[in-house]
C-alpha cells in the first residue's frame, strides 16, 4: 500500500527473536479477584514466567495499629480478610486475650466456635460459587449465594453484619445469642447437607469440570513446604495440617472432627478439602450448640484500658485459607509497638508464580481460583 | 502418637545441627503458653544466620514469619524477627537479629515533615543518593535467605519496602505494597502519620510502572 503512495514500506517491528512476549493481566480483570496483576511471560499459549504484582489494595492496617490503640484497632481485623472477617476479629481479641492475661466465660467460647464456622463455610460457599464461575459455570454460583445468604442473614441478626463484623470484644462478644439463633443454625446445617449431593451431582461428577481441574495446578508437599503455603491448598497435597488441630485454640481441642485432605495436590483435590472441610465444620456447629452453655457472655470485671505489659505474643488461628498469625509487641503502652499479621493469601500466592511455570495461559483463571486468594489479606 | 515421633524427630535432626557450632543465646519467652502460639526465642547474630536458616530448611521447617521492628527510640537498633515452624508438629522457633546501629533515633513523629522526608530518604540512599543528606549512614543489611527458602523473596521485599532494610544476596530487592517511585519506608517510627506523604500536587504516580503505562 506504502509503495503506492510513492513512500517506502513500513519494515516489521523488532520483536524478541525468540517467539516469546509479555502479556498483562489485570489488575482490573474479572477473574483476578480483586486487583492482582500478572506479568505472564509467553511462548505461544505456555506460561514461561508468571510474576505477580501486588498492594494495589494496600490500606497499611501494620501502620494504623501502630497510630491507635489497642481496642481501636478492632474494626480493622475483619477488614484484613473480608471473607473470614468473623475469624479474623475473634482472632485479634484472643490475642489481646493472650497478651492481657483475660479469661473468657464458656458461653462466649462456644458463641465463638460457632460463628467462626459459619463464617468459614460461608467463605468457603463464596470461593464455591466464583471458583466455578471463572470457570464458566453460573448456575452453582446462584445455589452458593443462595446458601451463604442463610448465614448471612443469621450473623447479620445476632453480630449487627453481614461482612465486616466486629463481634468480639477482649474477653467474650458483643452480643448473647438466643433460642431463634440455635435454631437457624441447625436449620442452615441440616439445609446444607440437603444440598451437597447436589453440588457433587452438578459439579464433582462434571466431565468439563473434571477435564480442566484433574493433573493442573500442581503444588506438592516440596513446594508448599518452600513458599509456607497451609490451609486447604497444603491440605490437598496430603499434608493433615490444621491449626485447629495442630496448635489448638479457643476451645477446639474439645470438638470431635476430621481434618479432611487429599493426596493429588491438583486443582480438583482443592476443590475436595473445601467441600469436605464444610461438612467438618457443620460436625462443629452442631456439638458446640448441643454443649452451649448458659452463663455470661463477658468477663465480670471489664477495662476500659489496656495497656499489656512488655514483651511479644504470637497467635495463629486456622482461617478459611490458611494459617493467619497476630504478632504483636507491646512496649508497655495503650499503643502497639508493632502489629504484624501473617495472612495465609499473601504465602499462597507466592507460590502460584512457581506453580504458574509451564502451564497453559488458559489454566492460569482455574488455578488462580483453585488457590482462593483474597487480595485485600494479601496486601494488608 | 505417630506425629508426636515425627515431631521429636524433626526436633532432634534440627537441634543437633543447630548446636554444631551455633551460639542460641536465650531470649525472653514472656507471655508464652505451651498451646497455641508457642515458642522457642533465641537471639542470634546476623552472622549466623545464613547458616540456621540453612539447617531450618534441611530439617523440613517453613518460614512462617519474618518482620522487623524499629527499636532504635529504645535500644538503638533494627531487629529483624524470624519464626519457622514445622506441619508435622507445633515446634515454632522465634529468632530475633539485631542490626548493627545506624542512622540515629530522629525524635518524635510530630516534628515538621521536612524533618521526616529527610530521614526517610536517609536509610534509601542507594536508589536516590541525590535525595539522601551528605551525612547519609550505612544502609541497615542483612543477608538474604531466598537461596534456603523461596518464601523469604517477598517477604524481604515487604520489609525493605516497609523499613528499608536492604539484604544482600536478593535476586530483586524493589518495593513489594508500595508504588514502585516511592522514597519513603513508612513502619519506621519516625516516619510520622500517615498524611506526611500526601505532598499537594506531588503525588506519585500509583502502582508499578504506573507512569510508563500511561
Amino acid at each position: 500500500m506504502a509503495e503506492i503512495w510513492g513512500e517506502p514500506a513500513p519494515q516489521p517491528l523488532a520483536g524478541n527473536g525468540d517467539d516469546t512476549y509479555y502479556l498483562n493481566m489485570g489488575p482490573q480483570h474479572p477473574s483476578m479477584h480483586g486487583v492482582l496483576r500478572l506479568l505472564l511471560h509467553l511462548r505461544g499459549e505456555e506460561i514461561l514466567e508468571a510474576e505477580p504484582v501486588i498492594g494495589y489494595a494496600h490500606r497499611a492496617h501494620e501502620k494504623m495499629a501502630e497510630n491507635r490503640n489497642y481496642l481501636m484497632f478492632l474494626p480493622n481485623s475483619s477488614r484484613v480478610d473480608y471473607l473470614s472477617g468473623m475469624i479474623y476479629n475473634l482472632a485479634y481479641c484472643q490475642a489481646m486475650e493472650r497478651l492481657l492475661g483475660i479469661e473468657v466465660p464458656e458461653r462466649a467460647e462456644h458463641i465463638r466456635v460457632i460463628v467462626s464456622e459459619l463464617n468459614r463455610i460461608s467463605s468457603h460457599l463464596l470461593w464455591f460459587g466464583t471458583f466455578l464461575l471463572d470457570l464458566g459455570g453460573v448456575t452453582p454460583f446462584l445455589y452458593a449465594f443462595d446458601d451463604r445468604e442463610e448465614i448471612l442473614t443469621i450473623l447479620e441478626r445476632v453480630t449487627g453484619s453481614r461482612l465486616t463484623y466486629s463481634y468480639g470484644r477482649f474477653g467474650g462478644v458483643t452480643q448473647d445469642v438466643d433460642a431463634l439463633f440455635v435454631e437457624q443454625t441447625l436449620a442452615f446445617v441440616a439445609r446444607l447437607r440437603g444440598r451437597m449431593p447436589d453440588y457433587h451431582a452438578l459439579v464433582s461428577d462434571n466431565v468439563i469440570f473434571r477435564h480442566r481441574c484433574e493433573g493442573v495446578g500442581l503444588i506438592d508437599q516440596a513446594t508448599a513446604l518452600r513458599y509456607g503455603v497451609t490451609g486447604p491448598c497444603l491440605r490437598a497435597c496430603g499434608v493433615p495440617y490444621d491449626l485447629r488441630r495442630a496448635e489448638p485454640y479457643g476451645i477446639y481441642s474439645r470438638f470431635d472432627f476430621e481434618v479432611p485432605t487429599q493426596p493429588a495436590g491438583d486443582i480438583f483435590a482443592r476443590y475436595l478439602v473445601r467441600l469436605a472441610e464444610m461438612e467438618q465444620s457443620c460436625r462443629i456447629i452442631e456439638q458446640a450448640v448441643a454443649a452451649l452453655p448458659a452463663g455470661p457472655i463477658m468477663p465480670e470485671k471489664q477495662k476500659k484500658r489496656f495497656k499489656p505489659e512488655v514483651g511479644e505474643s504470637y497467635f495463629a488461628v486456622e482461617s478459611a485459607r490458611g494459617h493467619f498469625g497476630i504478632y504483636i509487641v507491646s512496649d508497655g503502652s495503650e499503643l502497639p509497638l508493632r502489629l504484624k499479621l501473617r495472612t495465609p493469601s499473601f504465602a499462597n500466592l507466592s507460590a502460584v508464580a512457581a506453580v504458574l511455570k509451564g502451564t497453559m495461559i488458559a489454566d492460569t483463571v482455574a488455578i488462580l481460583g483453585s488457590v482462593d486468594v483474597v487480595l485485600p489479606e494479601v496486601d494488608r | 502418637m505417630a506425629e508426636g515421633a515425627v515431631a521429636s524427630e524433626h526436633a532432634q535432626r534440627l537441634r543437633a545441627e543447630l548446636e554444631a557450632g551455633l551460639d542460641l543465646g536465650p531470649r525472653w519467652s514472656a507471655l508464652e503458653g505451651a498451646s497455641s502460639g508457642f515458642a522457642r526465642c533465641h537471639a542470634v547474630s546476623v552472622e549466623a544466620l545464613p547458616r540456621l536458616a540453612g539447617a531450618f530448611a534441611r530439617a523440613g521447617y517453613f518460614l512462617e514469619l519474618l518482620t522487623c521492628l524499629d527499636l532504635r527510640q529504645h535500644e538503638g537498633r533494627m531487629r529483624l524477627v524470624y519464626t519457622f515452624n514445622c506441619f508435622a508438629a507445633l515446634d515454632r522457633w522465634r529468632l530475633h537479629v539485631d542490626l548493627a546501629p545506624t542512622r540515629p533515633w530522629s525524635g518524635p513523629a510530630a516534628k515538621p515533615a521536612r524533618a521526616k522526608k529527610g530521614a526517610a530518604a536517609a536509610l534509601d540512599a542507594a536508589t536516590d543518593a541525590a535525595a539522601a543528606p551528605a551525612a547519609a549512614p550505612l544502609p541497615v543489611e542483612a543477608p538474604s535467605l531466598v537461596a534456603s527458602f523461596p518464601a523469604a523473596d517477598w517477604l524481604e521485599r515487604e520489609v525493605f519496602d516497609m523499613f528499608g532494610v536492604r539484604f544482600a544476596g536478593h535476586p530483586q530487592l524493589k518495593r513489594l505494597l508500595l508504588p514502585e517511585d516511592a522514597d519513603f519506608h513508612p513502619l519506621l517510627k519516625d516516619f510520622g502519620r500517615m498524611d506526611a506523604v500526601a505532598a499537594p500536587g506531588a503525588g506519585p504516580a500509583m502502582g508499578p510502572g504506573g507512569g510508563a503505562d500511561g
